[in-house]
């Protein structure tokens, strides 16, 4: 072989190895995007089929073969729920409810448990034993509990009011709170409120003024926990109210109580069910990103 | 303006002694620093001074009064803590105004004090900033800002130049040195930087295992330490040590002997020392000659490091390892320095507990 074939040889060889890589390369770096689409698809494909059916005639609803894509459109169902009909109230009143109930129950959730994250995480108040109790208080089913607080709501007059379901659920998430802020607590640093003291605030105001503060991201991640738990909560709200005082968990099983399925009428009330807790989570998210670029230390 | 004593403090974490019965007292005015090895409870102690953390035992008194169970505010102390703990969700001159808007001062006397401070700090320019935006070096101004604008009677420093680059930490130590003249305020000052305690400190508290080991000016400390730990954990290059033994004692001198054979007389008390009994020297880097002396030990040098006017000579003597500063410039050759020079009077001389037999440099000795 001359010395310039093995060249033009080694050359080739060089081309052919390099596309090869770029080939391969574009391979590995795409095939996550592979995967996680077809996760998403597959997690997905339900939520699209609520919105295809809530958009839906009745009749095209069972069609067989079904139709994947959407065709022949209404709003026939979305006008059902809003509106209501002789035997449905409107879905108003029960998004109503349920928003009452969610934020109400969630602030004083977020307020307690946030305070008593604080005692347990800064000043270890009750060792171990004290926080543990507060997480055990949530090992139970809430369906194990309802015998006894349905009698205890019927001596109290709570039963169907939004009283008692906004107490009930904040007493079942402030261990949900308490758990997850301990965490932000014990990584924030003690130095701020120390400097704090020394700069003249009591304990107290270095809580309100400083810890807080350098808390907001948890309390968004909390937020978003305790708002979207009590939104989508069924058992206690459906034992223990559900009459004068429905959420939008009871109202959604009651459209199947009619006279007929109503599956599209379903879909729809669904749909709005979920806008509200999208709205939230998206809302708090901003906090979330905002909250993690604080650089007060070093 | 205050003077703190602290009577028979201790402290311990659990089962733990970290602060083991100290006794100090410091004067208006003066600039105490604290050093000592890595948890050795420097920042422990001055934690019980400010008062964030509480005292097991003894007293902590500012001026005449007890402050044991003061909180760190009513103790009327400052502290700069080595993370600086600017609060980040304030602006510069909100971090600044904290402490004043804790006592309920008005908004414009706020204002004009903040200005006032944030002028001497020389970060009037960065008061709407928040601390994320901020450098290094600006934060820590911030953090000293945040001290300096209520009139403190006592300042507490944590390692507060640690987070910084060399050059910074030079410009911030004068700076910290400018303003304790100016406030003519008692300080106490954490390091680990040797520099930075010799500059700084009007007097050095040693620490080691909760417990003092030695307190004087710095000078002091470097001439006379009282310990072989003193001795070397001032200095640097570190000093070293020699095993020796001790060949004759007489009245107020000792002759003693080194490995190679070399022999020479210590003027030192002598009481409690016997013939053959086992001692250490220590020699300074710098009381080294390549020639002179008045007597010389054998010397393989392994490295030399030039810093321009002076290089340190890396080497051993009689297996024991010896750093030597040079103060002539020009490379060395490994014959020239096979011996060294020592100065019999320049040295300190160590029992086998590692205290200090004679003080090597005290003006009525040498
Ligand atoms: N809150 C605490 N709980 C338990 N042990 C502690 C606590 N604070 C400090 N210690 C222990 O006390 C000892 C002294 O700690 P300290 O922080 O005072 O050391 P230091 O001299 O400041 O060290 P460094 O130079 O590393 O800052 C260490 O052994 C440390 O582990
Ligand atoms: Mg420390």
């Amino acid at each position: 072989m001359t010395s310039q074939k093995i060249k033009k040889n080694r050359s080739r060889r060089i081309v052919r190895s390099s596309r090869w890589r770029r080939l391969k390369n574009r391979f590995v770096s795409s095939w996550p995007w592979v995967v996680i689409s077809g996760f998403l698809i597959f997690a997905l494909f339900p939520v699209y089929w609520i919105v295809l059916v809530a958009f839906r005639p009745r009749g095209d609803i069972f069609q067989y073969p079904a139709a994947l894509l959407p065709t022949n459109l209404t709003l026939d169902n979305i006008r059902f729920v809003w509106f209501g009909s002789p035997t449905n109230e409107p879905v108003i009143g029960f998004l109503g409810n349920s928003l009452l109930i969610s934020v109400v129950a969630s602030v004083i959730a977020l307020s307690f448990g946030v305070c008593c994250a604080y005692a347990l995480g800064r000043f270890r108040i009750g060792g171990s034993f004290l926080s543990m109790w507060i997480l055990s208080q949530r090992f139970l089913p809430p369906i194990a509990l309802v015998v006894p607080l349905f009698l205890m709501f019927r001596q109290l007059g709570l039963l169907d009011t939004h009283l008692g379901l906004i107490l009930i659920y904040s007493v079942f998430t402030i261990p949900i709170v308490v758990w997850l802020m301990m965490g932000y607590v014990q990584s924030a640093p003690r130095e701020l409120e120390e400097a704090a003291y020394v700069d003249g605030a009591g304990y107290w105001t270095a809580f309100v003024r400083i810890a807080l503060p350098v808390l907001k991201p948890g309390l968004s991640v909390a937020a978003v926990f305790t708002f979207i738990f009590i939104w989508n909560e069924y058992v206690l709200a459906f034992q223990l109210a559900g009459n004068k005082v429905a959420t939008i968990t009871v109202y959604l099983p009651r459209l199947r109580s009619a006279i007929a399925e109503l599956y599209g009428e379903i879909a729809a009330a669904s749909l709005l069910s979920v806008l509200p807790a999208i709205v939230f989570a998206g809302v708090m998210q901003r906090f979330l990103v905002r909250g993690l670029a604080f650089g007060g230390l070093k | 303006m205050s003077v703190l004593t602290l009577k028979n403090i201790a402290k311990s974490f659990g089962a733990t002694e970290v602060i083991k019965g100290i006794d100090l007292r410091i004067d208006e005015g003066e600039f105490v620093v604290f050093v000592g090895p890595s948890g050795c409870g420097k920042s422990t102690l001055l934690r019980l001074i400010s008062g964030l953390e509480q005292a097991d035992a003894g007293e902590i008194i500012l001026d005449s009064e007890i402050v044991n169970d003061h909180t760190p505010f009513e103790r009327g102390i400052a502290m700069v803590f080595q993370s600086y703990a600017l609060y980040p969700h304030m602006t510069v001159a909100e971090n600044m105004g904290f402490p004043l808007k804790m006592v309920k001062e008005k908004p414009h006397a706020i204002a004009e004090k903040v200005n006032a401070a944030a002028k001497t700090l020389q970060i009037d320019q960065l008061l709407d900033r928040r601390p994320d935006q901020l450098s290094g070096g600006q934060k820590q101004r911030v953090a000293m800002g945040r001290t300096i604008v209520r009139d403190p009677t006592l300042f507490l420093f944590d390692e507060p130049l640690s987070n910084l680059d060399a050059d910074l930490r030079i410009e911030m130590r004068v700076e910290i040195e400018k303003l304790h003249k100016r406030l003519k305020a008692t300080m106490i000052y954490v390091t680990h930087d040797q520099v930075e305690a010799m500059t700084l400190a009007d007097r050095i508290v040693v620490l080691r295992d909760g417990v003092i080991e030695q307190i004087g000016a710095p000078l002091d400390l470097y001439d006379n330490p009282v310990n072989k730990f003193v001795a070397s954990f001032l200095g640097s290059p570190k000093i070293n040590f020699l095993s020796a033994r001790v060949v004759d004692v007489g009245e107020g001198a000792a002759t003693l002997s080194l490995r190679n054979g070399a022999r020479f007389v210590v003027p030192m008390p002598t009481g409690d020392v016997k013939k053959d009994d086992a001692l250490t020297i220590g020699v300074r880097p710098e009381d080294f000659a390549i020639s002179g002396g008045d007597f010389s030990i054998p010397f393989d040098l392994e490295l030399q490091e030039q810093l321009g006017p002076v290089s340190y000579l890396h080497g051993s003597s009689n297996g024991e390892k010896i750093v030597a500063e040079h103060r002539v410039r020009g490379k060395i050759l490994k014959e020239t320095a096979s011996t060294l020079g020592v100065n019999s009077a320049r040295i300190h001389v160590f029992d086998t507990s590692g205290r200090s037999v004679r003080h090597g440099r005290k003006g009525q000795e040498t």
